[in-house]
């Protein structure tokens, strides 16, 4: 193709015509851009065509934006709904327990797993290593203003970790990387830990994502 | 900083409902407006992006990067817009609309488009030409991705795209772009 356009004008007429609508978006790569930009120098009728094609392109980008905002807000609220209650519907039923015996329930398991039958144990471990001040027990996402406690600086990292990860082998990867579990998990299985005053977040939560244990892990956003 | 498509994914696929909704901000006005463009209907538009964007956070994990992140949600997308298509019974007769109009030429044309804006205009294309138009000019799109997109050979998205600027500029009635292709041939 590339031969038969270098060497008959027409056939490079007919090239440069097709690919005109991506010269217009910008998404050539560099040799056919080349091609396109030299020929349009020489040729009225593809550069007329271009001209044209702007026009339709600008007004295809044209856009509702007050409607699109709302059908958006709407979906969301349609989706997390969807998505909580097929969690919901995934998750064992729970007999009365207290407030810490569901935190460690949800520490244990990812996307409502069931949790193992050492919940007494796991109790323990974790009491030790969660703060009561600093669970995170609401719904919350990464985009989700930040709570005040533990991030009043921002130096606070999110994290998810796989389903099996055991609480101390939690607490022995945060204090390698010198963090502090704050809270969690979130319904969302989003966990919270605090970082040292000064500390590199981004390259923390890279630190911490290293472990096979943790499947993300990204600094806090702000509100 | 802004993440990543591929970042988002990941944290998807390990169940992080902030990711999910940084990602359904990102995805669904564009998932929405393609499958509106292709399923002729804002009410099923909506219905379709939410089916996709609820695929994406299935199947997240089941994601091997083999193709870009936009171009795997558009093509779940524009398989579900097909297939809402087919079920509101919006069938091919619009083909066949769009070739008498062709063939009657501008006048006639003319007389059935009532609206001869782009939106109309674009009404009247068949869906896999509207979807190379939209993929083209409003998602930014190279040919090549539209090919994944769509499932079919890189040649044949250029045919379409040729196609459907025939016809828009047809329906158009753009006497000069009419005359300027047809002394091209």
């Amino acid at each position: 193709m590339a031969e038969t356009a270098e060497s008959t004008p027409q056939a490079r007429h007919d090239e440069v015509w097709a690919l005109i609508p991506w010269h217009v978006n910008g998404t050539l790569a560099a040799p056919e851009a080349e091609r396109v930009r030299r020929h349009l120098e020489v040729c009225e009728a593809c550069a007329a065509e271009v001209d044209r094609q702007l026009g339709v392109a600008a007004r295809v980008c044209m856009l509702d934006d007050a409607q699109m905002t709302e059908a958006r807000e709407r979906s969301w609220e349609t989706l997390r709904a969807r998505i909580e209650s097929e969690e919901r519907a995934r998750a064992p039923a729970r007999p009365a327990q207290g407030r810490l015996a569901q935190l460690l329930s949800r520490l244990t398991s990812r996307r409502g797993l069931a949790l193992a039958g050492v919940a007494c144990a796991a109790a323990l471990a974790v009491a030790v290593t969660l703060p009561t001040a600093g669970t995170d027990d609401a719904y919350r996402t990464l985009t989700s203003p930040a709570s005040p406690t533990g991030s009043e600086a921002g130096l606070a990292i999110r994290f998810q970790t796989a389903p099996d990860l055991a609480p101390p082998e939690l607490e022995r990867l945060l204090a390698a990387e010198g963090l502090t579990l704050l809270g969690g998990p979130s319904e969302g299985g989003v966990f919270r830990a605090a970082a040292p005053e000064g500390a590199d977040l981004s390259a923390a939560a890279q630190a911490l994502m290293a472990a096979p244990q943790i499947l993300f892990a990204a600094p806090e956003t702000q509100p | 900083m802004q993440q990543t498509d591929e970042a988002l994914l990941a944290a998807i696929a390990g169940g992080d409902m902030a990711a999910f909704e940084i990602f359904h901000r990102r995805y669904f006005p564009r998932v929405m407006r393609f499958a509106a463009r292709i399923a002729d209907s804002q009410d099923a538009a909506e219905e379709i992006a939410n089916d996709a964007l609820m695929t994406v956070w299935r199947t997240a994990d089941r994601f091997e990067g083999r193709s870009k992140v936009s171009t795997w949600i558009f093509g779940i997308a524009y398989r579900m817009s097909l297939k809402a298509r087919q079920k509101l019974g919006r069938r091919r007769n619009d083909v066949e609309l769009d070739e008498e109009l062709i063939g009657g030429g501008a006048d006639e044309a003319a007389a059935v488009i009532l609206r001869t804006d782009l939106a109309g205009a674009m009404g009247q294309l068949k869906p896999e030409l509207r979807a190379v138009v939209e993929l083209t000019y409003f998602n930014g799109c190279l040919y090549t991705e539209i090919a994944e997109i769509l499932e079919c050979p890189v040649g044949t998205v250029k045919t379409r795209m040729m196609t459907a600027r025939r016809r828009l500029r047809q329906m158009l009635a753009d006497d000069d772009g009419d005359a300027m292709e047809m002394a091209l041939g």
